[in-house]
C-alpha cells in the first residue's frame, strides 16, 4: 500500500514537475511585435563614404505607444567597432588592415543620450546625422497663460506672468550621430518614467516603446537602393520597481522579461543556387548579427556568451559550432566555423539541400551576467539579372523560444 | 481508504500540472517571433517580375503534419474567383526546414541529387501558382489524420524576391499557438483553443511621397526620391469550409512627428493590398504635405489601426530614385490587445 502511495506522490511529483517545464518553456515574453520597456535594434551599420562596398545608413525609427503623456527613453549606442591596430583604420577583419596596418582589433564603448517622446509621437532619426536641437518635431514648450501665452519658449523666463510647459515637447532630446564612421553595433532603449526623478519605468504605463531599423545601401545609379528593414526586439516591464541601477531580465521575480533561451534561424544555406535562375552568379547567402543581453554600462564590460549552433538541412541531418559573442558578432554565416565558405557546415555544397534551421543558444559568459543573445539575420542575395554588381539583401527578425537564465543590464 | 487517498493525491497532481500549464497558456501570445500552430503568411505574390520563396520549418522533434491553404485575394489576376483557397498538406520531419518558390511550388521527386535545387526530404506536393496571384498563405497543424493537432513548432519566413532587379524583401509569418481545447476543424482563436488575435495593428511609416534622406544624400536626386508604403491585410476569421468572406472595417489615426493626428477608415476584404496615401486609395491621411492634399509634414509617421474584426499584416517599403529604381523592405506591424476569431477548415 506504501508503495502505491509512493507510486501516486511520485506522479504528483513528476506532474509538478512537467508542468513547471512547460511554464518555463511557453513563458518567455521577449517580442518584435508588441510595445516593451526596453528596446533592443542589434545591428546599426553606418557607411556613408562606401569603405566596405556600397555606402549605407541606419535609419532608426522609435514611438511611443502612450496616449496620455510624455515618456522618456534612455538610450545606449554600443559601439563595436574594430579597428586595424597600426594604422587605426575601422576593419571588419584583419585582411582589411593590409599588410601593413597592422591586426583588427575588437573594441567596445558606448554613449548614451535621452529622448522625449510626446504622445503617440514617432521619431525617426539617420545613425550618421542623429537628431539634436531644432532637428526634433517639437523643439520648444509652450507658454501658458501670461502675455506670452501659447508662444513657444524654452523656459518660463520667456513667458512673464505664465509658464513654460514642456508637456506636448521633445525638449530634453538630444541623439548623436554615431560616434565613427564607418561603424557597426546595437542600440538599445530603455523606458523611464520622466520627471525630476525619472527611473526606469514600471508604473501601469510601462511598455509603450515599438522601434525598427532600415538599413538603406546606396548602388550606382540605375540600380536600386537596398532597404532591408527589421523591428526592434522588445523585453517587457514586469512591474516590480528596479532597485539600484540593475535591470533584472528575468520573468516573474525581475524587473523585465527574460531573453529568450533559444533563438531560431531558417536560412538559405550560404551559396546556395537559385532554383528557377539556376545561374551560379544568383547565390544566396545570408549574415547573421548577435548580441549580448547583458551589458554592464557602469563599469563599461560588454556582454559576453558563446553562441551555440545546431544546425539542420532538409534531409533532417544535424550539424553544430559554437563561436564567441563578445560584444556583437557580425558575420555571414558560412565564416562562423571556417575561413573557408566553401567548407562551412552553412556552405549548400557541404549541407546538400537549399534551406536550413539554425538553434542558437547562448551559454557561459561572465558570472555576475548572463549569457542570452539576441540576433536580427539578414538575407543576400547576388547577381540577379539586371542587378547591381553587388548584392541586395533584406532583415528579418529571429525566432525565440524559452527563457535564458537571467540577464542583468547595469546603468551607469 | 489508502487506495483512495492515493488516487486523490494523483488526481490533484494532475489538476495541479493542468493548472500550471494553462497559466503559461495565458501569458502566451501570438506574434511572428515566434513557433505556432497555425502560420500565416499575409502577402505572396507571383507576378511577372515578382515571386515569393516561402520557407517553413518544423522546429520540434517529432513529425509534424501540416494542412496549407492559399488564399486569392480579391485583387488577383490569376483568380477565376475571388477569396478562393487551395489547399495542400506537408509532412516535416523532426526539425526539418523546407522551401519552395510560390511559381514553382514543389514536387515529390525523392531522387533529387545531393545539392540540387529541390535536394532534401520531400514535404509534399505544393502546387505552383499561376502569374498575376496575390494573396496569402495559411498553413496548420494537423495530425496525421488531419485532424487539427497543436504542437506549436511551426515557423516560416516569406522572401519576396524581384527577378528583374534582384531586390528581395523579407518578413516573418505570423504565428498563433494552440492553447488547448478541441481538435474539431472549427479553430477557435479565443486564448483557451488557439491564442488570440491582435485587436490593433501599429505601423511606423513613411507618409506616401516622402524623400528618402539617404538617396539625396548618397545618389543626387535632386529632390526626386521617393517613398510609398503597401499594406496587406489578412483577417483572422478565415472559412476555408464555406468559403465566406470576411469584410469590415479598419479606423486607423495617424500621428506625424508634430504629434498632430489624422484619422479615417477604409474597408477591408478577405484579402486587402493597398497603397497608403496613394490617389487611388483616397486616404491622403497616409501622404505627405509634399503632394497635393497630403496631410503628414514629417517624413515619419505612426498608425495606429483598428479594424471590426481582427486582422494580421505586413507592410513592404519602396524606395525610388530620380531613375525610377526600386528597393523594397517588407516588415511585420506590431501589434497590441486580443480579440477572438474562428478559421474554419474544410
Amino acid at each position: 500500500m506504501k508503495g502505491s502511495r509512493r507510486v501516486a506522490a511520485f506522479g504528483f511529483a513528476a506532474l509538478l514537475g512537467l508542468g513547471v517545464g512547460w511554464v518555463g518553456r511557453a513563458s518567455a515574453l521577449s517580442t518584435s511585435d508588441r510595445p516593451a520597456g526596453i528596446l533592443v535594434w542589434p545591428k546599426v551599420v553606418v557607411d556613408t563614404r562606401g569603405v566596405f562596398g556600397a555606402p549605407m545608413d541606419t535609419r532608426i525609427d522609435i514611438a511611443s505607444t502612450y496616449d496620455q503623456g510624455i515618456r522618456q527613453a534612455h538610450c545606449f549606442y554600443v559601439n563595436a567597432t574594430s579597428h586595424c591596430s597600426v594604422s587605426g583604420l575601422a576593419c571588419r577583419t584583419g585582411a582589411d588592415c593590409g599588410s601593413t596596418g597592422g591586426e583588427c582589433v575588437p573594441s567596445w564603448s558606448e554613449i548614451d543620450f535621452d529622448i522625449f517622446l510626446t504622445r503617440e509621437q514617432p521619431l525617426d532619426w539617420y545613425a550618421s546625422q542623429g537628431l539634436a536641437g531644432s532637428s526634433f518635431p517639437l523643439p520648444s514648450g509652450t507658454c501658458q497663460g501670461g502675455t506670452q501665452d501659447t508662444r513657444p519658449c524654452v523656459s518660463s523666463l520667456q513667458c512673464p506672468g505664465g509658464t513654460c510647459s514642456f508637456s506636448n515637447s521633445n525638449v530634453g532630446s538630444s541623439i548623436p550621430p554615431v560616434p565613427e564612421d564607418p561603424f557597426i553595433g546595437s542600440l538599445t532603449c530603455i523606458q523611464f518614467t520622466g520627471g525630476s526623478n525619472s527611473v526606469p519605468d514600471q508604473t501601469t504605463a510601462r511598455n509603450r516603446l515599438i522601434g525598427g531599423a532600415t538599413i538603406v545601401r546606396r548602388f550606382a545609379n540605375g540600380f536600386p537602393d537596398d532597404p532591408a528593414r527589421y523591428s526592434a526586439v522588445g523585453l517587457e516591464a514586469l512591474g516590480n520597481a528596479v532597485s539600484g541601477n540593475t535591470l533584472q531580465l528575468q520573468d516573474g521575480s525581475g524587473n523585465y522579461s527574460s531573453c529568450p533561451s533559444t533563438l531560431i534561424l531558417s536560412h538559405i544555406f550560404d551559396g546556395a543556387v537559385d532554383p528557377i535562375a539556376n545561374n551560379v552568379s544568383n547565390q544566396y547567402r545570408t549574415e547573421l548579427t548577435l548580441v549580448p543581453c547583458s551589458n554592464d554600462f557602469l563599469t563599461q564590460r560588454p556582454g559576453l556568451a558563446v553562441a551555440q549552433f545546431l544546425v539542420f538541412n532538409e534531409f533532417e541531418q544535424r550539424f553544430s559550432t559554437s563561436r564567441t559573442v563578445d560584444c556583437l558578432l557580425d558575420t555571414p554565416l558560412s565564416l562562423i566555423d571556417t575561413r573557408n565558405p566553401a567548407r562551412s557546415i552553412f556552405s549548400a555544397g557541404v549541407a546538400g539541400s537549399i534551406a536550413g534551421q539554425t538553434r542558437i543558444r547562448g551559454v557561459g559568459g561572465r558570472d555576475e551576467l548572463g549569457s542570452g543573445l539576441l540576433g536580427v539575420a539578414r538575407a543576400l542575395v547576388s547577381g540577379m539579372p539586371g542587378g547591381p554588381a553587388g548584392v541586395t539583401s533584406a532583415a528579418y527578425g529571429l525566432h525565440q523560444q524559452g527563457n535564458a537564465r537571467t540577464d542583468v543590464i547595469i546603468l551607469p | 481508504m489508502r487506495r483512495k487517498r492515493s488516487g486523490w493525491l494523483a488526481g490533484v497532481g494532475f489538476v495541479a500540472a493542468l493548472a500550471l500549464a494553462a497559466a503559461s497558456e495565458g501569458q502566451t501570445r501570438s506574434g511572428s517571433d515566434r513557433p505556432g500552430s497555425i502560420l500565416m503568411f499575409p502577402k505572396v505574390v507571383r507576378s511577372a517580375s515578382r515571386d515569393t520563396i516561402v520557407q517553413i520549418t518544423n522546429t520540434g522533434n517529432s513529425v509534424n503534419y501540416v494542412h496549407c491553404f492559399y488564399l486569392e485575394g480579391p485583387q488577383s489576376q490569376a483568380a477565376n474567383a475571388a477569396c478562393q483557397a487551395v489547399d495542400f498538406e506537408l509532412v516535416l520531419t523532426r526539425q526539418q526546414p523546407t522551401q519552395w518558390r510560390a511559381s514553382q511550388g514543389r514536387r515529390v521527386s525523392p531522387g533529387d541529387a545531393f545539392g540540387s535545387p529541390q535536394a532534401g526530404y520531400d514535404p509534399g506536393l505544393i502546387p505552383p501558382l499561376p502569374q498575376g496571384f496575390e494573396g496569402a498563405l495559411v498553413c496548420v497543424e494537423v495530425n496525421s489524420n488531419g485532424e487539427p493537432f497543436g504542437q506549436n513548432r511551426l515557423k516560416g519566413e516569406a522572401t519576396i524576391v524581384d527577378d528583374g532587379t534582384g531586390d528581395v524583401s523579407k518578413y516573418n509569418a505570423f504565428a498563433l499557438a494552440k492553447s488547448g481545447g478541441d481538435t474539431d476543424n472549427n479553430l477557435n482563436l479565443d486564448g483557451s483553443d488557439y491564442e488570440t488575435c491582435p485587436a490593433t495593428l501599429h505601423l511606423n511609416f513613411s507618409p506616401w511621397g516622402s524623400l528618402d534622406p539617404v538617396i539625396e544624400d548618397f545618389g543626387n536626386a535632386n529632390l526626386n526620391s521617393f517613398i510609398s508604403t503597401n499594406l496587406v491585410l489578412l483577417p483572422c476569421d478565415l472559412d476555408f469550409r464555406n468559403g465566406t468572406r470576411t469584410n469590415g472595417t479598419v479606423s486607423f489615426l495617424v500621428r506625424d512627428e508634430f504629434e498632430s493626428p489624422f484619422s479615417g477608415s477604409f474597408p477591408f476584404r478577405c484579402w486587402t493590398s493597398i497603397d497608403l496615401g496613394s490617389p487611388s486609395s483616397g486616404l491622403s491621411q497616409f501622404r505627405s504635405t509634399l503632394l497635393t492634399g497630403g496631410a503628414i509634414g514629417t517624413i515619419f509617421a505612426q498608425a495606429q489601426l483598428t479594424p471590426t474584426r481582427p486582422l494580421v499584416g505586413v507592410a513592404e517599403s519602396f524606395h525610388t530614385d530620380q531613375a525610377g529604381v526600386t528597393g523594397a523592405a517588407a516588415t511585420n506591424l506590431h501589434t497590441s490587445g486580443s480579440a477572438n476569431a474562428t478559421v474554419r477548415l474544410p
